[in-house]
């Protein structure tokens, strides 16, 4: 990010303003104070009608089958997305559903190579999908040759890969959060896709280390470091920090797999010769994490974070025959304590045989949103001030002065027949509006457990108080 | 004598720039940036906090600034000061494939910690505290934002590194 930096060095106020900043500290210049006010109450939105899956998609049985497991029981309020199709270089793309309230959207695309079998289950999708403007925007996105859509996202999760129909399905979102709104038009651009670029995400228990010193090996010409401490921004690590001693550890002394791949594995792991602690990944056969520029996109973390801060984020990582050797070197032998039993985080990206393909899939399509409730209720809840609380099927969004509590906190709806559905809660944002005195402004969200039918809800309990919905 | 952190001309001197490039960040816009500034500023005024030291009161300005920046979308005049000709819009906008056009992208509540991250060398525990939030919260923020980046300018570059 050395070029962010860099543009952002070149932004500068305009020397008037900083005058006029001048004038105003030394009592001269009066200047006008812009007006700070809060935001007016959302005016009642109605709830969206139910929305049901329908078989547009019977041709490719097993993807249904996938998307359908994974909204689970929400696949009822997903929507079908009819005719939102194309198809260039012989792959059809095909928006096929989205279950969305005003909070977040989630859309499922099918990807089907219809010509050729050069897909599989490493497919990565380049692109974007693109809905939604914030609050502040003008409605209808008179944006003048800019995009319509204020809110967008380029990354596309790969669901599952069906070698029968040759089809791979994705979900993607897009969060509106507290500043943004659905619109009922959106877009899905892909320019390419690929089965040579593999993204790995993975989560791995390391166990228990030993304080054993394994076989090490000199670093040689061949190993090559591709990170080091230095090179990862802002940790302020210089590479002072490496030992002295420059090796890598011994291939294959205690394998262990990497949980939801079989392209790399955890090779050897435990302390080195050098004092510090290393994991080694071995690659199956093809597999590279540089890229054709010679860029490597690969990264681990230990788990959690708080070792991450401390120790497992500064690290080394060298190029060894058929893998790669990562060293921690501030995790020692009296620090092996602390990472017991810890997770590995493998992220990033690699290369792996297989194909690019460039194309262009343009879709725009229409979708519908479940509009959240607004609340008639504000007042106290636990000691805090409510100020507006919001009910979609799918979550529930509130604005409040409180401190913590609350994003700590399962919300429940509770029915007319008396049963509940819980709500566990999402992400949410806590402002400090007041600096030294602390005057919290709040925004949590809950995500229901399942849908509610809001006809049904007669009120909502948290921290065992009650708001009333009807 | 005074020191130079509760000075508020030496801290206009010293951090407006840096209250200016963070508004920027979330704003989008040199003029919001700059009434961002300002406002900041006349707070820092108003409230006349003492600071303990140099990064106490930046990292006060920094946390107002962030407030200030996210409540300028809540003003209800906002959208009649959006511009009306793309003409007038394009000297605000950054140049076209850089890295500040793929941060300022990013959903509204990415930005200030990505600028706090990778701007001003905060860590995680230093930008959880200015903004206020869980350290869990930036952290997630930050992970998804690299994400986001990443994607981002690996479909708009052709080749260079940008370690994210």
């Amino acid at each position: 990010m050395d070029r962010y930096r860099f543009e952002m060095d070149r932004l500068e106020p305009r020397q008037e303003k900083l005058d006029e900043l001048y004038d105003m500290i030394e009592g001269g210049t009066e200047v006008k104070q812009a007006k700070w006010i809060g935001r007016k109450a959302a005016a009642l939105i109605l709830a969206a009608a139910v929305l049901t899956i329908t078989a547009a998609a019977a041709a490719m049985p097993a993807v249904w089958e996938a998307m359908t497991k994974q909204l689970g029981a929400f696949a009822p309020y997903a929507q079908t997305i009819r005719g939102a199709v194309c198809r260039d270089q012989g792959i059809k793309v095909q928006v096929l559903s989205a279950l969305a309230d005003d909070l977040e959207a989630r859309f499922y695309i099918s990807v089907q190579d219809v010509e050729q079998d050069r897909l599989n289950e490493y497919l990565t999708l380049m692109g974007k999908i693109e809905n939604g403007r914030t609050k502040a925007a003008e409605p209808g996105g008179s944006s003048m040759g800019l995009s319509l859509f204020s809110l967008r996202n380029g990354s596309f999760d790969l669901i599952s890969y069906d070698p029968e129909t040759k089809t791979a399905l994705f979900s993607t979102n897009i969060d509106y959060w507290e500043e943004g709104v659905p619109t009922p038009d959106a877009h899905l651009s892909l320019t390419g896709m690929s089965t040579y670029q593999a993204k790995i995400n993975n989560e791995t228990n390391i166990g228990t280390i030993s304080g054993e010193v394994l076989e090490s090996l000199p670093m040689g010409e061949e190993n090559q470091t591709i990170l080091s401490p230095s090179d990862i921004i802002n940790l302020g690590y210089t590479d002072d920090i490496l030992p002295s001693e420059k090796v890598v550890l011994a291939p294959e002394l205690n394998p262990q797999p990497i949980e939801g791949t079989e392209d790399m594995w955890i090779s050897s792991m435990g302390l080195a010769s050098d004092g510090c602690f290393h994991i080694r990944l071995g690659f199956a056969d093809g597999i590279s994490i540089l890229d054709e520029e010679g860029d490597s996109w690969f990264l681990c973390t230990l788990l959690p974070f708080e070792i991450g801060d401390t120790l497992g984020k500064a690290y080394r990582e060298t190029l060894v025959p058929g893998g790669v050797d990562i060293l921690f070197p501030l995790i020692q032998a009296d620090d092996l304590e602390t990472i017991q039993d810890c997770t590995a985080r493998f992220y990033g990206r690699y290369t792996r045989p297989g194909t690019i393909i460039e194309g262009s899939w343009n879709i725009d399509f229409q979708m519908e949103y479940y509009s959240s409730l607004v609340l008639d209720w504000t007042g106290e809840l636990a000691g805090r001030r409510v100020d507006q609380v919001t009910l979609s099927p799918l979550s529930v969004t509130m604005s409040s002065n409180d401190t913590g509590a609350f994003c700590r906190s399962t919300l429940y709806a509770v029915k007319r027949d008396g049963t509940t559905v819980e709500a566990e809660p999402d992400t949410g944002s806590y402002d400090n509006i007041g600096g030294i005195d602390p005057i919290w402004k709040t925004f949590n969200t809950w995500k229901f457990a399942e849908p509610v039918d809001l006809e049904e809800v007669v009120s909502l309990s948290l921290m065992g108080e009650t708001i009333p919905v009807s | 004598m005074q020191e130079p952190w509760n000075d508020p001309g030496a801290l206009v001197k010293q951090y407006a720039p840096a209250v200016y490039r963070l508004a920027y960040a979330r704003t989008g816009s040199r003029a919001d940036a700059e009434d961002v500034m300002q406002e900041t500023f006349l707070r820092l005024i108003k409230f006349r906090p003492s600071f303990d030291s140099e990064e106490h009161a930046k990292a006060w300005l920094l946390r107002v600034a962030s407030n200030c920046a996210n409540d300028l979308f809540r003003l209800p005049w906002r959208r009649r000061e959006e511009p009306l000709d793309e003409n007038l819009s394009a000297p605000e906008r950054p140049e076209e494939g850089s890295v500040t056009q793929a941060v300022l992208s990013l959903p509204a509540r990415y930005r200030i910690p990505i600028h706090l991250y990778y701007y001003e060398g905060y860590s995680v525990a230093e930008i959880a505290r200015i903004l206020g939030r869980s350290e869990g919260t930036v952290k997630s923020r930050l992970f998804r934002a690299r994400d986001l980046l990443r994607n981002q300018l690996r479909e708009e570059e052709d080749g260079g590194q940008i370690q994210v």
